[in-house]
C-alpha cells in the first residue's frame, strides 16, 4: 500500500507552489511592461541596435542652355572632416595640421582651431573635395600609418556642383551652398525640383556593430533630380555679356545689364547683370577694387559687413531685382495708349518752344529753344518732352494709369527667377487717387517713377508682337533623368493691350527713331532696327545716369527685342551716345546668328562699296588690270599670284589695298595699324590705305555727320598688309534724349 | 519463468544481420553525407552571394567615383572650349576674323510651283479647242 504524504510534505508543497506562482506572476508581469509598457521604447532602441541606416544623396538635377549645352552639373565628391577627440599627442596633431594644410590648402590657424575643440567628435574642415585631393590625402593618411591619423581624419562621400563656364548667365543661373541647396538663379526658384529625393539604405547589425549580408537590407533608391533646359542661347548670351563687359570697360559705368528676348514667346535668350561673378567661387569679390579696398580693411566687424555686402551686391540680378526710371523709353507706351484711345493720330502735330508751364512749375525741354513745329513720328524722334506732357494730359490720368496698368508696371513680370522687385503703389509708382497734373505730366515723359528693366523690355515687346503682353519666362522644360522631356512651359499671353494696328503703327515711328532719330546710333545696314534711347537722372545721387536703349529688329517682322542699360557711365550719359550704339552692334551679332537675311537699300550698297576681286593664278600684269580700282601690292618676284590679302569677295573701299604674294613660302608682309578713331568715314580710310590696310565701315552711317569710335584691331597691332579692319561709327548730333 | 524462448540463429544468419546491419549504417551515412554536402554548397552559396553583393556595392561605389571624375573632367573640357576661349584662340593665335554679315550669300531653294512627268511626257498647253471641249464635257457632268 502507497504512503499518503506526511502534512510537513504537503505544506512544504505547498510553499513551493506559492513560490512558483509569484514567479510566475512576476514574470508575466514583467512580460506585460516589456511588451506593453515599454515595448515601443525597447523596439526602437533594438531597432537602433541591430539595424545601420544609411542615407543615399539624390543627383541633383543639370541644368541645360537651350541648345543643350550643360551650364550646371553635380558630381560626386568627398567631404573631410577631423574627430579633435581622438588626438592623443603633439606629434599626431602637427602631422594631421601639416597634411591638411599642404594637401587640401586649408589655411592653417582655422585647421587648429577646430582641432583644439577636443569634446567635440566632428569639425568640418573642407567640402567638395576633388577624387585626386582625396587620395593624395588618404595617401598621406596610409604613409603615417603608425600614428594612427585616420582616427583623427575622416572622409565622407559628398557632392560638388561644376559651372563650366564660370561667369556666364551666372545671375540666371544662382549657385548652391555647402548643402547643396539653390541660392539665387534658377538654382534658388527650381531648388525643390533640382534636389530630387534622396534615398536610404537600411542594414541589419551584427553584434560587433557590423553590417550583416544584403540579404538582411533593404534599399530604396534614390530619385535624381530633375533636369531643366533653359531659354537662353549659349551664343546670343555670349554676345550679350561680352557687349555689357566692354561697355563696362569703355564708358566706365559702374554697372550694365542687358536683355534679349524672343518677342513672339517671351522666352529670355540672353540676360546679363555685370560686373558679375564666377560661379565656381560665388564667395570671392569678383571686383578687384572692391576686393583690394576690403582687405585695406582693420576692424574685423566692418571688414565682414563690406564683404558681405560686395558679395550681395554681385550676386545681384539687377534686370529684375532693381528699379530705374525709364525715361525717354517710356514714350512708347504714352505714344500705343494715346493711339489707341484716339487722342492722337500720326498727323497730331505740336509746336515745342522749349518747354511747358506745368502748375505752378515751368518743365522745360531737353533741348533749350525747344524743337519747333512737329508732328507725332517727329516729337518721338526728337524725344520732345513738352509733346508727351500735352499727349499725358488729353490722355487723363485715369486713361493714362489704365495703359500704365495693363503694360504690367503695378505688377511683377511674374518671371520665373527669384527676387523680382515688387511694385509698391505710392512707392515706386504714382497711385491713381493721388496722382495730380504734375505727376501725370513727369510720369507722361518717363520720370518720377520705377519700373525694373524686365517690366520696360516686356512693355516694348507687347509693341513688337502685336499687343500682346507676354510671360518671360527662363526655363523651358524639365527633363528626368533619361533626358526625356516631363515638362514643357507654354508661352502665356497674358493679355491684349493693344491693337495689331496701334502695335504696327507705333513700331513704324520707332523704327524712324533709329533711322533718323535720338536712335541713329543704333542703325545697322541691312536690317531694320525700332527703338527709343533713353536718359534718366539716378534719384538722390547727382550727376549720375541712366543711359538707356529698349527695341526690337527686325522691325517689319519682329524676332527678338531687346533692353540695354549703362549706369552711370563716365561723361556721355545720353541714351543715344551711349547705349544706341552698343545695342546697334549687339543686333548686327545677334541676327547675323540667327541667320536673318540682310536687306540692303540703295544707299546701304553704295556704302559698302567695292568687293576685292579673284586674282590668284593671275600674272602679274593681269592682276593690276583686274585690280585698277585698288592699291595693289606685288610682294615676290614670282610671274604669278599665289595668294591674297583680303580674301577674293572680300568687302572693302575702292583705292584699297591688295596685298598679292607671288613666291611660295614668302614672309607675310606687316604693317602696324594706325588709330582709326574720332576720324570721319574718309580720314578713317585715307589713314588705313596709308598704313597698308582697308577698311570696313560699320554702325551709323546714315547721319551725316559721324564719328569713328571703335576698330576691330587695336591700334599699334602688327596685321598682314591688306587686312580689313572693321571700323564702328557713330553721330554725336541730335541723339539727345530726355 | 520463461514466456519466449529465443530462437537459436545460424550462422549465416547472423551474418546476413550483420551485413544488413551494415547496409543500414552505410545508407544512414550517405544521407547525413549528401545533407551535410548540401549544406554546406548551401553555406557556400550564401558566402558568394554576400562575398559578390560586396563586389557590386565596391564596383557601385567605384562606378560611382568614376562618374564623378568624368563629370569633372567634362566640365574642364567644356571651360577650355568656352566661347571665349575658342574666340581668344582663333583671333590672337590664328589671326582669324569672325564672319560678316555681307559675307554670307543667300541662296533662295524656294523657287516658283512646278510640274514634273514621269518618262518622256511633257505637258501640253492647252489650246482653244481643247479648252472648249473639256468645259461642255464639265458642263454636261461627263
Amino acid at each position: 500500500m502507497q504512503k499518503r504524504p506526511s502534512k510537513q510534505m504537503a505544506k512544504r508543497a505547498a510553499w513551493a507552489l506559492m513560490f512558483l506562482a509569484v514567479a510566475f506572476l512576476y514574470g508575466i508581469g514583467a512580460l506585460f511592461s516589456a511588451s506593453i509598457v515599454h515595448g515601443e521604447e525597447y523596439r526602437l532602441k533594438a531597432e537602433r541596435n541591430q539595424l545601420s541606416d544609411t542615407e543615399i544623396s539624390a543627383q541633383r538635377g543639370t541644368i541645360y542652355d537651350s541648345n543643350m549645352e550643360v551650364l550646371a552639373k553635380s558630381a560626386s565628391a568627398w567631404l573631410v572632416y577631423v574627430n579633435p577627440s581622438k588626438i592623443t599627442d603633439n606629434e599626431q596633431l602637427e602631422l594631421v595640421v601639416s597634411g591638411l594644410c599642404s594637401i587640401l590648402g586649408a589655411d592653417e590657424q582655422s585647421v587648429r582651431n577646430k582641432l583644439s575643440k577636443t569634446e567635440t567628435g566632428y569639425q568640418k574642415i573642407a567640402g567638395e573635395v576633388e577624387t585626386d585631393t582625396k587620395d593624395a590625402l588618404k595617401a598621406y593618411l596610409t604613409e603615417h600609418k603608425d600614428k594612427k591619423l585616420s582616427t583623427v581624419v575622416g572622409i565622407d562621400p559628398d557632392t560638388k556642383r561644376y559651372y563650366p563656364y564660370s561667369s556666364f548667365a551666372s545671375t540666371i543661373i544662382g549657385f548652391t551652398d555647402s548643402d547643396d541647396n539653390g541660392v539665387g538663379g534658377v538654382e534658388m526658384q527650381y531648388n525643390d525640383v533640382l534636389t530630387g529625393v534622396s534615398g536610404r539604405v537600411i542594414t541589419a547589425k551584427n553584434a560587433r556593430q557590423g553590417s550583416m549580408s544584403s540579404a538582411y537590407e533593404t534599399t530604396y533608391d534614390a530619385q535624381p533630380g530633375v533636369g531643366l533646359v533653359l531659354t537662353i542661347d549659349e551664343v546670343i548670351q555670349y554676345y550679350l555679356e561680352q557687349s555689357m563687359s566692354q561697355a563696362m570697360v569703355d564708358t566706365g559705368a559702374k554697372y550694365a545689364y542687358g536683355i534679349v528676348m524672343d518677342v513672339d514667346t517671351g522666352a529670355i535668350l540672353g540676360m546679363t547683370s555685370k560686373p558679375d561673378f564666377d560661379l565656381n567661387n560665388p564667395r570671392v569679390i569678383s571686383n578687384q577694387t572692391v576686393a583690394e579696398r576690403i582687405a585695406a580693411i582693420e576692424d574685423a566687424t566692418e571688414k565682414s559687413k563690406e564683404t558681405s555686402n560686395a558679395l550681395y551686391a554681385q550676386w545681384r540680378n539687377r534686370t529684375i531685382s532693381d528699379t530705374y526710371e525709364p525715361g525717354s523709353v517710356f514714350k512708347t507706351v504714352v505714344a500705343s495708349a494715346a493711339l489707341e484711345e484716339g487722342v492722337v493720330d500720326l498727323n497730331t502735330t505740336f509746336t515745342c518752344t522749349g518747354g511747358i508751364q506745368v502748375a505752378n512749375h515751368y518743365q522745360k525741354c531737353w533741348k533749350p529753344g525747344g524743337h519747333g513745329h512737329e508732328d507725332l513720328t517727329q516729337g518721338l524722334m526728337n524725344s520732345c518732352n513738352p509733346f508727351f506732357i500735352t499727349i499725358g494730359q488729353k490722355l487723363g490720368k485715369e486713361t493714362f494709369f489704365k495703359y500704365f496698368e495693363a503694360f504690367g508696371f503695378t505688377e511683377k513680370s511674374g518671371i520665373d527667377l527669384p527676387a523680382e522687385a515688387n511694385p509698391v503703389a505710392g512707392k515706386t509708382y504714382h497711385a491713381l487717387e493721388k496722382m495730380g497734373i504734375s505727376e501725370l505730366s513727369s510720369s507722361s515723359f518717363g520720370q518720377t517713377f520705377q519700373v525694373s528693366p524686365i517690366q520696360m523690355i516686356t512693355a516694348v515687346n507687347t509693341i513688337a508682337n502685336g499687343g500682346k503682353l507676354m510671360q518671360p519666362y527662363v526655363v523651358d522644360a524639365k527633363l528626368d533623368s533619361e533626358g526625356n522631356v516631363i515638362e514643357k512651359t507654354t508661352p502665356t499671353v497674358k493679355r491684349q493691350v493693344i491693337s495689331e494696328k496701334t502695335a504696327s503703327t507705333v513700331a513704324g515711328m520707332m523704327e524712324s527713331v533709329v533711322s533718323i532719330g535720338t536712335g541713329k546710333n543704333a542703325y545697322i545696314a541691312g536690317y531694320h532696327v525700332a527703338g527709343k534711347t533713353g536718359t534718366s537722372e539716378k534719384i538722390g545721387i547727382e550727376g549720375a545716369y541712366i543711359a538707356s536703349f529698349a527695341g526690337f529688329a527686325p522691325a517689319d517682322n519682329p524676332q527678338i527685342s531687346i533692353l540695354i542699360a549703362i549706369d552711370e557711365p563716365v561723361g556721355a550719359h545720353g541714351g543715344g551716345a551711349v547705349a544706341a550704339p552698343i545695342a546697334g552692334e549687339l543686333l548686327e551679332k545677334i541676327l547675323t546668328y540667327l541667320n536673318v537675311e540682310p536687306q540692303y537699300e540703295d544707299k546701304e550698297i553704295s556704302s559698302i562699296s567695292s568687293v576685292a576681286p579673284s586674282l590668284i593664278n593671275m600674272t602679274v600684269s593681269e592682276a593690276k588690270n583686274a585690280a585698277s580700282k585698288f592699291n595693289l601690292k606685288v610682294i615676290g618676284n614670282g610671274d604669278k599670284v599665289l595668294s591674297q590679302t583680303p580674301a577674293a569677295g572680300q568687302q572693302m573701299r575702292t583705292g584699297g589695298v591688295i596685298a598679292v604674294y607671288t613666291e611660295e613660302g614668302a614672309l607675310k608682309e606687316t604693317a602696324v595699324v594706325p588709330n582709326l578713331c574720332n576720324m570721319s568715314v574718309s580720314e578713317a580710310n585715307r589713314a588705313a590705305v596709308n598704313a597698308g590696310f582697308n577698311i570696313r565701315i560699320a554702325g551709323n552711317t546714315n547721319s551725316g555727320e559721324v564719328l569713328s569710335y571703335k576698330q576691330s584691331i587695336a591700334e599699334n597691332t602688327e596685321a598682314e598688309k591688306g587686312s580689313v579692319i572693321t571700323v564702328y561709327f557713330k553721330s554725336n548730333v541730335n541723339v539727345e534724349d530726355g | 519463468m520463461e514466456l519466449v524462448r529465443r530462437k537459436k540463429k545460424t550462422v549465416a544468419e547472423a551474418k546476413e544481420e550483420m551485413r544488413a546491419g551494415a547496409r543500414q549504417t552505410r545508407k544512414i551515412l550517405a544521407i547525413a553525407l549528401c545533407l551535410l554536402t548540401m549544406f554546406a554548397a548551401l553555406l557556400y552559396s550564401r558566402l558568394r552571394a554576400d562575398e559578390l553583393t560586396r563586389e557590386i556595392d565596391a564596383a557601385n561605389a567605384q562606378l560611382k567615383v568614376e562618374q564623378g571624375e568624368n563629370v569633372r573632367l567634362n566640365m574642364q573640357l567644356d571651360a577650355m572650349i568656352s566661347l571665349e576661349r575658342v574666340e581668344n584662340y582663333a583671333k590672337n593665335e590664328l589671326g582669324m576674323t569672325k564672319v560678316e554679315g555681307y559675307q554670307i550669300e543667300y541662296i533662295d531653294l524656294s523657287g516658283a510651283d512646278s510640274v514634273t512627268l514621269s518618262g518622256n511626257k511633257t505637258v501640253k498647253p492647252l489650246s482653244a479647242e481643247d479648252t472648249g471641249k473639256k468645259l461642255s464635257e464639265y458642263l454636261k457632268g461627263e
